[in-house]
């Protein structure tokens, strides 16, 4: 047999990768103030409002766990390192939010000498807010560039982008249910309801966990298209930290209808341009990163991955099509064994990408202990359509890799 | 199965010369790459935990807001809703109002090592009210210490509350009062605008 997956990286070759130490340094000292602020704000909470700060807490963190949900199934292929995750979950939480707690009150006290406070009282959070991005974007690029994992395609960084900001959103909801509770001298539970439906239903889907993707995103390109010029990666970082900034913008500006009814209108008008802006560069981000583990999976045998089983792993919907077709003739309790057949190939495009032989080896046992349902071989159905993505670009660049 | 060797393939790999050339992957950061992004990065926290502090400091301390009432070397930020009924810029109180609350602020001189809480009791007792809650200490947008108080007797409510600036000399009292079944918006705005009160080195 001869040869067809790249040899492994040898060992001086993993050597020469540039030390981190620069970024940890930063990260370190960067947190120490916003830690100390987030300490006394923390403490201020729990000390005034105990019960509603408990069950605050507890409920804002419920409430992230769909969000992280979608952000694994969007991030199928090679998961984020649960250190790099950590990393994130505590930049966001904490050190941003402490950063941005500090900066808006000044950026509002200026606000307030120059413009007065009528202007502030309706701007103010439209100046300051989007300032927000800067201290989020700080952290992924420090996250990036620290994760254990070399960074592959701009959905890593969307991925850890979408945490900082899904942390920063957390926080600032919880200070935000306390903050009411202060202002409703309540420490009933009626703060915490107002709060989750307006910061959690309505407002939850356009807020931080966006805003930060899209800056991940550009982050994910500067970090990961070294094949690309400078100009165009450095341009994708500040394109996406404009458009998260605009969009930030745009949701804290003053509503533009009044009365009830006219909020909720102001929010979807709102509300639509962001979520649009965030699908087109995500659909594209995600379909790379398909397209940069497939091929590896069609250089395996059939009896593990077949080419439509390998091409059905191409999006979410690509999937669930996969899964309803089997499910559909042979019955839908096997629904989940198809699901797990599918992540272990996911693993294995991931373990040959990394020339991992141990998980691969891993990842080859779980689909040959799942292939046979009731003693009949599993093959999922390939009669999917060939993404046009795969055939207009087989991927990535095929040149030797460059320090960049 | 054994690991395949370096530079081997698994035996369940397929050399089909159709199939797509795979990827390489991106190249490693450069140092000049990690250096850069980290200098980026402390940039931004150096602006938003140092920077914006000291500008904030410096051009707020001396500056009135344009929309703020002033009462001698003291300006205070009024809430929406608030209508100023005499202003202080002839004499030395200015007063706002709402929905039947009064709002009034002063400057009055003070003696080196006066304390903001020693010159609230002074006030509350002037007043004729006793406080109602404990006292909240906060930092004035000029950067100088004051504290203030709920305070009620029987008929009334209201808040209470001074800025002393050791560095002037100076200190703005606030009493603020509601008829007792004022709503506690309205004490809230008066905290606030509290907090907004700045002491300066002479009148505007």
């Amino acid at each position: 047999m001869t040869t067809v997956l790249p040899p492994a990286p040898s060992q001086p070759e993993l050597a020469q990768r540039a030390s981190r130490w620069p970024a940890v340094v930063v990260f370190v000292l960067a947190s120490i103030y916003p830690t100390t602020v987030m300490i006394n704000v923390f403490i201020d909470c729990f000390s005034n409002f105990p019960l509603l700060a408990a069950i605050s807490a507890v409920c804002w963190i419920l409430y992230a766990i769909p969000f992280i949900i979608l952000l694994r199934m969007i991030d199928f292929f090679e998961r984020e390192p649960w250190s790099a995750i950590a990393l994130a979950i505590f930049w966001g939480a904490i050190v941003a939010c402490g950063m941005s707690i500090v900066g808006n009150q000044h950026i509002t006290e200026l606000v307030v000498v120059n413009n007065g406070t009528a202007f502030s009282n309706e701007w103010s959070s439209a100046i300051g807010g989007p300032t927000e991005e800067l201290t989020k974007g700080a952290g992924i690029l420090l996250v990036l560039m620290l994760s254990p994992r070399r960074p592959r395609t701009a959905l890593d960084g969307f991925i850890i982008g979408a945490i900082v900001g899904l942390s920063f959103q957390i926080v600032e909801n919880f200070i935000y249910t306390v903050n009411n509770a202060q202002n409703y001298d309540s420490s009933s539970l009626y703060p915490l309801l107002l709060t989750f439906f307006s910061r959690g239903v309505i407002g939850g889907l356009f807020s931080h966990a966006v805003y930060s993707g899209i800056v991940g995103l550009g982050l994910g390109y500067l970090v990961s298209a070294t094949h690309r010029t400078w100009p165009r990666r450095i341009g994708a970082a500040v394109l996406g930290l404009v458009v998260a900034w605009g969009m930030h913008l745009l949701w804290n500006t003053p509503d533009f209808f009044g009365g009830q009814w006219g909020q909720l209108l102001s929010m979807a008008v709102k509300g639509l341009p962001i979520l649009v802006l965030l699908f087109f560069p995500l659909r594209a981000a995600r379909r790379r990163d398909s397209a940069f583990f497939i091929p590896y999976l069609l250089h395996v045998d059939d009896s593990l991955v077949t080419n439509g089983e390998a091409l059905a792993l191409t999006s979410l919907r690509a999937r669930r099509r996969a899964v309803e077709l089997y499910t559909d003739s042979r019955g839908r309790h096997h629904r989940r064994q198809i699901r797990r057949i599918q992540r272990a190939q996911a693993d294995l495009a991931v373990a040959l990408s990394a020339r991992n032989w141990e998980k691969a080896d891993d990842a080859v046992g779980r689909i040959r202990s799942l292939r046979p349902i009731q003693g009949i071989p599993v093959s999922i159905p390939t009669d999917l359509p060939r993404p046009q993505e795969l055939i207009d670009h087989p991927v990535v660049p095929t040149e030797p890799p460059r320090e960049v | 199965m054994t690991t395949p060797a370096l530079g081997e393939d698994p035996p369940w790999t397929l050399d089909d010369p159709d199939t797509p050339e795979l990827p390489q992957g991106p190249a490693p950061l450069s140092r000049t790459f990690i250096w850069t992004g980290s200098a980026i990065a402390a940039v931004v926290a150096l602006i938003f935990s140092l920077g914006l502090p000291l500008l904030a400091n410096s051009a707020t301390r001396t500056v009135v807001p344009p929309d703020a009432i002033t009462a001698g070397a003291a300006s205070l930020e009024p809430q929406p809703g608030w209508t100023i009924e005499s202003s202080g810029d002839e004499g030395s109180v200015a007063t706002l109002q709402k929905d039947g609350a009064v709002l009034s602020l002063r400057t009055v001189s003070v003696q080196r090592g006066q304390t903001p809480n020693a010159l609230l009791d002074q006030v509350v007792a002037e007043t004729g009210m006793r406080a109602a809650s404990p006292l909240t200490t906060f930092t004035s947008p000029g950067g100088d210490p004051g504290v203030f108080v709920t305070a009620s007797d029987g008929n009334e409510t209201g808040v209470i509350g001074v800025v002393v600036s050791p560095r002037l000399q100076t200190a703005a009292q606030v009493v603020g009062v509601a008829p007792a079944t004022a709503p506690k918006q309205l004490l809230d705005e008066m905290a606030r605008m509290i907090g907004s009160v700045r002491v300066m080195a002479e009148a505007p």
